[in-house]
Parts: C-alpha cells; structure tokens; sequence
C-alpha cells in the first residue's frame, strides 16, 4: 500500500495552485507550438520550452514539462487529423482513419474521441504503473538486442496487414522506407551508404521530411486532381453536437481502447519501446480484432480511439524505464531525462527512495496533464476545426508554405528542401498507382533501430541467427508475429473468396 | 495488363538492382560482426524480387477489391473489384498538380537567393493568381500577408532560421 499512499502524496504535491497554473500553461504552450510543422513532435516541443521550465523549481517545472507533453502530443492528433501531417511519428497512424473522418464533416468526433481515449488510456496506464511497475520492470531488464529485433520484426510484419488491396505495393512500400532508412553513415563501421559522395546525406534523412513530402504535399497534389468546386473546403461540422463523439461512436471505440491501454503501456513499459511502436502495434491489433476490419482506412472511429489510447498509455509506461532504470523510451523521455539530470536529480533504481518528492509528483503530473488537456482542449475543438473552414485554394499554398519551413527548420539546409520535392513527388505518384504511402513511413521509422538490434544479437551469437530462437522471449514474439500475420492472411483470401461469389 | 502497375514493378526492379550493386561493394559479414553491407543487401534483394512479383501482377487480371485499409487512393474507382473503364482523353497525370509542382520546385532555388519573404510572395502569387485564377482584394493581402505572418512567427517569434538570401547579404543595398 505504500506505492498508493506515495502516489497520493504525489498528487497533493502536484495539486497546488502554483503547480495547476504552470501545468495549465505547458498544455496551452505545447498545443499551440506543437502544431508549427518543424517543432511539431514532442520532443521539439519539450527542447524549445525546457529553458522555460529550467527557471521553476524542480518539481513545478517537471509537472510543466507534462503540460507540455501532453499538449504536443495533442497537437499531433490534431495536424495529422485535420491537415494529415503528422508532425510526430507517433501520430503516423492516424492519418488512416481520423483524417477520413475530417473529410467527411467528423473532424470533431475524431479529435474528441483522440482526447477522451488519451483520457481513459492515462488513467488506465497511471493505475498499472502504480500497481505493476515492478513486474513490468523485471520483463523489461530481459529484453536484449534478440528481443528488441524481434519486436522490430514484429512491427514490420504488421505492416504487412496494414496493406491496401495488394500485399506486394504494401511490401514495396515497406521495402522503399527500409532502403531510405539506411542512407547515411554506417553507426558501426563509419562506412558511407547511398550518400553519393554528399555531405548533406551522412547524417541520413529526417523523419520530418519524409513525412510532409509523402502525406502533406502528396495529399495536395492528389487533391488538385479534382475539379476547383468539389475541393473548395473540406467539410466543418455544423451544429454544436456535431464537434464531440456520439454514443454510437464509444460503443465502437470500448474495445478499441482498452486494447489501446493495455498494448501501450506494456510496450511503453520496454526500454527503447517508444509511443510509435505503441500506436502501430495497437492499430494492427485493433483492426484484426474487429469485426469489421474492411472499415478501417475509411473513416472508423475506433481507428483514432486505439492508437491514441496506446499513445496516451505508453506514456505511463514510460515512466518504468525512464525512472527505474535511467533509460528514455523515446526522444520525448531523453528530453526529460536531460531535465532531470539538469536538476541534478539521477534517475534509476534509487530514485522512488532517494527523491520521492520528485518521482511521485512526475507520475500523478503525467496523469493531471490529460485531464487539463481534457479540459482545455475538448471546449476548443470547435475553434480548432476552423481550420477546415478555411477555403481549399488558400489552405494548400498555406500548407505548401509550412512545408517548406518545416523541411529547412530540420537542419537548415536548402538540400532538404530538394529532398521535400523529391519525397512530395514520389508521394503523389505512389498514390496516383495506389501504393500506400504508410508502410514507407513506418519501415523508415523502424528500420534504423531494427538494423541496429539484429547487427547486436548477431554480434552477439558471433553470427548465428539461431539467437533469435534460442532465447524464450524472443522466440515467443517471433511466433505471435507469425500467428498474425497467417490470420491475416487467412482472413483476407476469406473475404477476397466472399468477394468472388458475390459478384 | 495494367500499365502503371508494370512500369511501377520495372522501376522497383532496376531501383532494387541499383541498390544491390551498390551494395555489394559493402562489406557483408566480418568474422563476427555483420558489416555495413548486410542489412542494405537483404532490404535490395528484397525490393528487387517485389519488383518482378509486380511485374507479374500487372500482367494478372485484377483480383476482387478486399480490405481497403490505410489511406487507399481517392482517385481509386472499381466497380466489383474491377478497375472502372478510365475517362476517355484522360492522362495519367493531371495538369494542375504538375503546374504547382512545377512552381513549388523552380522556388526552391531562388530561396537561396531572394530569401524566404520574398521567393514565399512570388511562389504565393503563382498559386493564386495564376493557378487559382483569384484576383480579388482578400488574395492580394494573403499573397503579402501570409510570407510576412510566418516569418515574424517563425524567425522573430520563435527563433527559428529561415533562408535569408542574397538581399539580406546588401548585394543590392538592402
């Protein structure tokens, strides 16, 4: 009972007014910065703002920096919704079925729902964390390099059921984001790949702009392929009710959420895990539990509740490695991490005993963030979607122009600008020969981390793939990836011979 | 057989190969470590045999449509599974896009030169008077006012580098 009696003592801590109003304010911060293409993820966000934070007291100025988690985080959803840009990883995913639901006049549903189930995921995650962080944390210290390879391996196949109509453009895709990935410098040997002798290309290519070229520029070009009438505006919700889930819409999303909870926290729980992961895992589980998988892609709600509950979820979860053993999950967990050392507290095993003022107040923080994003956000969703208002022929330069903002931000290079071009234009042809463009952008996430953690178990084993089965773990993850991806199969040759009788 | 699909399976194929000359000149496996090479190899190899299994498909006629998951292509339209006959006189790819695209990608360089206000005034202008055809007042302000916004926003505000190009050197005495 003592961890219960420390977290309640951790939100008294957090609860003063001082600590409320700085909270407050982070959440409004990291909503309205994180929305900017270029600062747009998290981890942007927590830099930019953590000088800010650095003048408060420890305590305050961490609960601020969970504000402003939050907000970010939330701020995602919302570009990736409205604009589908995703301007963090995490938030990839949501493009799927929240920004569909945006154009067909549900933008509000859609963000209400990512706030709600952000909402019920903390609040589930906070409660595992405070009852199951110390098992968590003992199967998280036994994931190696095989484990995380295959965890890897895991999420890459899931993209496999993720694919559209034909699994072969879904693997090109994936296999284009894996080639694009390994561009750069060689992390172990040094040695140059794909770089063409440039400069500019040692350090790889960023995330960000990838992610604008592919979606936001490529969503534009598609879109001006229609006729100047039909793409003026993209719908806004009329009435009042119309900006918030209906009950239709929770009685879809129970499920959803409560797979999106336990997947994130389990996953935020591993070092090294990481909210993108979460959300990815979460949404394949999500669709291939559902009775209706063929809806997802096209508009379902529960699309944007799993994902985002995992999302939220992980957050929590997070926390486990983070505090318990000093290692950041995430870029988001390193900023703070950076923030704890900087206050000159070392997070690790010692800290729940050695800083208890500072380890409990963090946590109940983390959970007080999605309220008062829940109450700050939920009432402007309706200004929010103004966005949507905005007439189409000034909306895309408008995007066009972030674009590029975001592109030269990254390192300030005029090169990466070239590069948005080069991506915008493979978006918009993948799209014009129904290549989707998402598992690209998942293998070029994962990719990076999945080379390095099958390089370490090989290294380990002094080449012998046998690693990967001989450890329990790691075979147990192999097989479950495996399970997946023959039910996924399965269930598609099933429907595909459903289709074929009924024509 | 579908066209696009093949040329698309051609690309892949040659891409997948390019990758994987390039590649062998990466060392694949030391004595117990994997080398540079390893992972580039398989991810080509792989793209190369995806390659020649699209080029098959497009010679395959269409299977029926099932599961229509991830962001499937507006501009998708079968009937039944079956591609629906295309717009007679219709190209591949359409004029607008590529007059933005066009527009979008000639900025680029004169970012390095103009800077970002004005190469931004001179791109926005292009879309909106000439490709959006809208010459009223309220186009007019946003061609000004939107370049202008973001750089107070992003440059003043938040401390962000944005191209300042030649001007802001005084080539021209500014």
């Amino acid at each position: 009972m003592s961890v219960l009696t420390n977290l309640i003592d951790g939100f008294a801590t957090a609860m003063t007014l001082t600590n409320l109003t700085w909270m407050i304010a982070g959440a409004m911060l990291g909503t309205l910065i994180g929305i900017l293409p270029g600062l747009g993820n998290p981890a942007a966000t927590l830099a930019i703002l953590l000088p800010l934070t650095l003048r408060l007291p420890p305590t305050t100025g961490l609960i601020m920096m969970a504000g402003i988690y939050h907000g970010a985080k939330f701020a995602g959803a919302t570009t990736a919704i409205l604009l589908n840009i995703p301007t963090e990883t995490s938030s990839v995913v949501l493009c799927y079925d929240g920004h569909e639901l945006a154009k067909q006049g549900r933008a509000g549903p859609a963000m209400g729902m990512s706030a709600i189930s952000g909402f019920i995921a903390s609040t589930v995650g906070i409660i595992a964390l405070t009852f199951a962080a110390p098992l968590a944390a003992q199967l998280a210290v036994n994931f190696g390099p095989p484990e995380f390879a295959m965890l890897m391996f895991f999420g890459l196949l899931l993209v496999v059921t993720l694919t559209g109509k034909s699994p072969v453009k879904g693997l090109i895709s994936m296999f284009l984001g894996l080639l694009v990935s390994t561009v750069g410098v060689d992390i172990f040997t040094g040695t140059e790949r794909f770089t063409f002798g440039s400069v500019n290309l040692y350090d790889g290519i960023e995330f960000l702009i990838l992610t604008l070229g592919l979606f936001a520029v490529g969503e534009v070009l598609v879109n001006l392929e229609k006729k100047r009438d039909k793409v003026e505006k993209l719908n806004a919700p009329k009435r009042l009710r119309d900006y918030l889930p209906n009950m239709a819409d929770f009685k879809q999303s129970r499920m959803a959420i409560a797979i999106g909870s336990v997947v994130g926290f389990f996953i935020g729980a591993l070092p090294g895990g990481g909210s993108t992961m979460a959300s990815f895992v979460s949404y394949a589980v999500v669709k291939n539990t559902s009775p209706h998988p063929e809806r997802f892609g096209t508009g379902a709600i529960e699309g944007v509740a799993g994902p985002e509950a995992a999302n939220n979820s992980e957050a929590g979860g997070a926390m486990i490695p983070l505090l318990s053993l000093g290692l950041p999950g995430s870029a988001s967990t390193s900023v703070m991490l950076a923030a704890l050392l900087l206050y000159g507290v070392q997070p690790g095993p010692l800290l729940f005993t050695n800083h208890p003022e500072i380890a409990w107040p963090v946590i109940a923080s983390l959970y007080l963030g999605t309220i008062a994003l829940l109450v700050l956000n939920l009432p402007l969703i309706p200004l929010w979607v103004q966005i949507l208002r905005i007439p189409y022929w000034l909306l895309y330069p408008i995007i066009l122009v972030l674009a590029v903002v975001g592109a030269y931000s990254v390192r300030g290079s005029i090169f990466d600008v070239y590069l948005l071009m080069a991506f915008s234009i493979t978006g918009y042809l993948l799209r014009k020969i129904e290549v989707p463009a998402t598992p690209m952008l998942m293998a070029f996430v994962l990719g990076p981390q999945a080379e390095l953690t099958v390089r370490q178990s090989l290294m380990l084993s002094n080449n012998n793939p046998m690693i990967f089965l001989e450890r329990p773990i790691s075979a147990s993850i192999l097989v479950i990836a495996l399970i997946a991806v023959v039910l996924s199969t399965w269930g598609r040759r099933r429907q595909r011979r459903r289709a074929s009788a009924a024509i | 057989m579908r066209r696009a699909d093949v040329v698309f399976g051609v690309i892949v194929t040659v891409l997948g190969a390019g990758a994987l000359v390039m590649a062998l000149y990466m060392p694949f496996l030391s004595a117990t470590t994997p080398g540079p090479g390893f992972f580039p190899r398989l991810v080509a190899s792989g793209l190369v045999i995806l390659g020649l299994m699209q080029i098959r498909q497009g010679f395959r006629p269409l299977a029926p449509e099932v599961r229509p998951v991830g962001p499937v292509s507006q501009l998708e339209k079968t009937v039944h599974g079956k591609a629906s006959p295309r717009e007679p006189g219709k190209a591949f790819l359409a004029r607008r896009p590529l007059i933005v695209l066009a527009g979008y990608i000639v900025s680029v360089p004169l970012f390095g030169v103009l800077g970002f206000v004005v190469t931004t005034t001179i791109l926005m202008a292009f879309l909106l008077l000439y490709v959006e055809k809208r010459r009223n007042l309220g186009a007019y302000v946003c061609i000004v006012a939107i370049p202008v916004a973001t750089w107070l926003l992003f440059v003043e505000l938040l401390g962000m580098e944005l191209p300042n190009g030649m001007l802001h050197l005084g080539m021209l005495g500014i």
